[in-house]
């Protein structure tokens, strides 16, 4: 793949793209600044050769690399999940009942900083897998993890934003 | 701006393992960020830059035999309607590389008006006259590319001033082969750089002169000069790294 089909190939995916650096970063500026970063690097250094399939993963994995290289620089305080991580302690779907009962700009809202309070790994992980519909696989190779990793991080970052979810549904006043 | 999350792909491989209902809520509920125009504009416009350099290098061999004519035709069309004419462009990429073409064509064609032109032997006197530029601007006096074998070296240095702003023009030379560099703060320059607000460059111009423009830090560079491509980025690559 040549730069210009490289350039091609990313077009469709800036907007996913933006939207997971946003997601990463809860900042707008930053989040362009690390798409705009990440994606002229590849392209003042060469890396363009891609086989077609592949770039979608390569994109995310570039976006996420800059960000944490940023994190570990101290640009960002990372949040840090307050729900166990053993999964034992945390209830099956089943026994939490569902949301949908509730009006959906109170559902968004509260889902919105649910995440947005999750640890930047389990954030990614349901990013990656519910919005982009990334596969195991994939998720794996864009957090650079094993794909068992992957599914129990998946599976605790979903129980951990159903508690979320409970804790904001039952103390905020609607 | 954001909106509810888009509609996810179909995986390719195994699908992650979820809890349904809480992938579905986050699929329909969670917000979904669209790119900024700026950033979208940007990568169009270097989408469509690279397409039309590929396009012209692929013509340039058809097209060789028709070089004499269409130079001529060129020619013709300077003299009835004016080089400024023909680059005339509201873009902000093209208003910088304007000037730095209008610079270079002065400096290569009209002696007079770079008698201010300062040898680079004269090291103090340069550092001077950067100093009153800009404080933080380190100029070059060789720059070499890979390999170790091309080492272009400054010729000399002016400076000017155009609608209020300063800009350093500097000349480097390797055999027969000039380029002229062109330097610009960025701040507070909010007319002309308007899409220059991130670090990156952009090829302005295919034919000759090749012209590209880039921002590193607080300046905006406009290098003009006919280079191959891997070579004008190999030198904006060097002159970057300090």
């Amino acid at each position: 793949m040549n730069r210009e089909a490289f350039l091609r190939a990313l077009l469709p995916h800036l907007h996913s793209l933006y939207s997971f650096a946003r997601w990463l970063t809860r900042d707008g500026d930053e989040a362009e600044d690390i798409v705009h970063d990440a994606l002229s690097r590849v392209l003042l250094n060469g890396n363009c050769n891609l086989a077609g399939g592949e770039i979608r993963t390569y994109l995310f994995t570039i976006i996420r690399r800059t960000y944490i290289n940023r994190l570990r620089r101290g640009r960002y305080e990372a949040t840090s999940a307050d729900y166990p991580e053993d999964d034992s302690s945390l209830a099956a779907p089943s026994e939490l009942g569902g949301f949908s009962d509730l009006p959906p700009e109170l559902l968004r809202r509260d889902l919105n900083e649910a995440l947005a309070s999750l640890h930047e790994d389990s954030r990614s992980v349901v990013l990656l897998a519910d919005v982009e519909g990334f596969s195991v696989e994939e998720i794996a190779q864009v957090m650079g993890i094993p794909a068992g990793t992957v599914k129990s991080k998946l599976w605790r970052a979903h129980q951990g934003l159903r508690k979320k979810l409970r804790v904001y549904q039952e103390s905020k006043p609607r | 701006m954001s909106q509810e999350a888009g509609p996810s792909r179909e995986p390719s491989g195994e699908a992650a393992p979820h809890d349904g209902e809480m992938a579905s809520l986050v699929r329909r509920h969670l917000a979904y960020h669209s790119a900024p125009e700026r950033l979208v504009d940007h990568f169009y416009r270097l989408a469509e830059q690279e397409r039309r350099e590929n396009r012209w290098q692929a013509r340039r061999f058809w097209q060789a035999g028709f070089a004499g004519a269409l130079a001529a035709s060129l020619t013709l069309a300077v003299g009835f309607f004016g080089i400024d004419r023909l680059l005339d462009s509201k873009d902000p990429y093209d208003l910088v590389a304007q000037e730095a073409k209008t610079t270079s064509r002065q400096a290569d064609t009209f002696p007079v008006a770079v008698q201010d032109r300062i040898e680079a032997k004269h090291k103090a006197r340069l550092d001077k006259l950067f100093t009153t530029f800009n404080k933080d601007f380190r100029y070059r006096q060789k720059v070499r590319l890979s390999g170790g074998q091309s080492e272009f070296v400054l010729e000399g240095a002016t400076l000017r001033e155009v609608d209020g702003k300063k800009i350093a023009h500097l000349i480097y030379r390797l055999g027969e082969t000039r380029l002229h560099l062109n330097v610009i703060p960025a701040e507070d320059n909010t007319e002309w750089p308007g899409f220059l607000r991130h670090d990156g460059w952009v090829t302005m111009n295919e034919e000759s002169p090749r012209t590209f423009v880039w921002r590193k830090g607080a300046f905006i560079y406009a290098m003009v000069g006919d280079l191959p491509l891997e070579r004008f980025r190999e030198f904006s690559a060097a002159i970057a790294q300090r």
